[in-house]
């Protein structure tokens, strides 16, 4: 008790050393303080009870001004990563896509109803080529029916022949 | 000083700038306000804070000035004279402040600026009597006086608060 006494008077004279009032504040932080020296606890704790309090954290309200130059390369790597998911977007559509096109003159076609009818009109093209071309071949078949009386005069004269020998 | 080492060395003492703003300023939105001053003013020399020998010293000076200046700005309307001694709280008060902490904090937030500086500077944040002397531009034996005034007037109050306080208990 004395001792604590003693520290308590250069205490109050503004006498400890730091660590002599470390001594004091754990003294006072303990269930065994003496009747006395009771009055001097809630200094201590007072003290201690100033220590919690905390400012509001000036990094949220003040941002430092940041150099422009740093401004800069955010926005550019901004710029690029935006960039960079379109093109990456477009590509994953395009893959998707090419699995269903026709090639028309060098042209990709992906548009179905198009092609359908382009396909048609093709077809319809080739139907009216083939029917041209037929129509020499046809030509040759009337000939070739017209010859056929001729075939038959053939055979008529060799039989006038066979009938005369 | 690049912004990882201001956030370290600067931004960290936010807490001990606050305080410090708080017992001087006794309001603690414009301590707020006064701390962010201070860490923005810090920020725009943060390349000259690197030659700074001990940070905590030098940036609780400069927020001790720059509550000086703003108490000088409010012309002094808000701080109450050097000399103005505790008032004695009345019934009401008693019963609004029961609480003894509350009292003893009340207490200091009375004192003169400086010893009121000095002793939380001290007993608060346990800062050595030199670091004290260079954010208050004293002398350590100042310190010392300050200190020792300013722990005696808070005794006696408390001990006045004391005996009160058994004299209602008696009389009851």
């Amino acid at each position: 008790m004395e001792s604590i006494n003693e520290l308590l008077e250069r205490y109050f004279s503004g006498e400890t050393t730091l660590a002599e009032e470390n001594q004091l504040k754990l003294y006072f932080k303990c269930q065994n303080v003496l009747p006395d020296h009771e009055i001097y606890r809630s200094l201590f704790e007072a003290f201690d009870a100033e220590l919690q309090d905390k400012s509001a954290n000036p990094t949220e309200r003040v941002q430092p001004v940041r150099k422009k130059t740093t401004r800069i390369w955010i926005k550019t790597f901004a710029y690029t990563g935006i960039a960079a998911t379109l093109l990456l977007t477009l590509w994953i559509q395009r893959s998707q896509e090419s699995k269903n096109y026709a090639m028309v003159g060098g042209k990709r076609i992906q548009d179905n109803e198009y092609a359908e009818k382009y396909t048609a009109q093709k077809l319809n093209e080739i139907h009216d080529l083939l029917h041209n071309s037929m129509k020499p071949i046809n030509s040759i078949e009337k000939v070739r029916n017209g010859l056929q009386p001729i075939h038959k005069l053939e055979s008529v004269k060799k039989t006038i022949n066979r009938i005369e020998n | 000083m690049d912004s990882k080492q201001f956030n370290n060395q600067v931004v960290a003492l936010s807490d001990k700038y606050f305080r410090l703003a708080k017992s001087i300023l006794r309001d603690a939105d414009v301590a707020q306000d006064a701390v962010q001053d201070l860490i923005l003013k810090l920020w725009e020399k943060k390349h000259s804070l690197g030659d700074v020998e001990n940070i905590q010293s030098f940036t609780m000076r400069s927020m001790r000035n720059l509550c000086l200046d703003i108490i000088r700005q409010q012309h002094e309307e808000t701080e109450l004279p050097a000399e103005t001694e505790y008032s004695e709280l009345n019934p009401h008060q008693q019963t609004e402040q029961k609480d003894m902490v509350l009292r003893i904090k009340k207490m200091i937030d009375n004192l003169p600026e400086l010893q009121r500086t000095i002793i939380r500077m001290r007993d608060v944040e346990g800062m050595e009597l030199k670091e004290i002397a260079y954010i208050t531009d004293l002398t350590e034996n100042a310190v010392t006086v300050n200190l020792s005034r300013a722990r005696q007037k808070i005794r006696e109050r408390i001990m006045n608060e004391n005996k009160r306080t058994e004299a209602t208990i008696w009389k009851a």
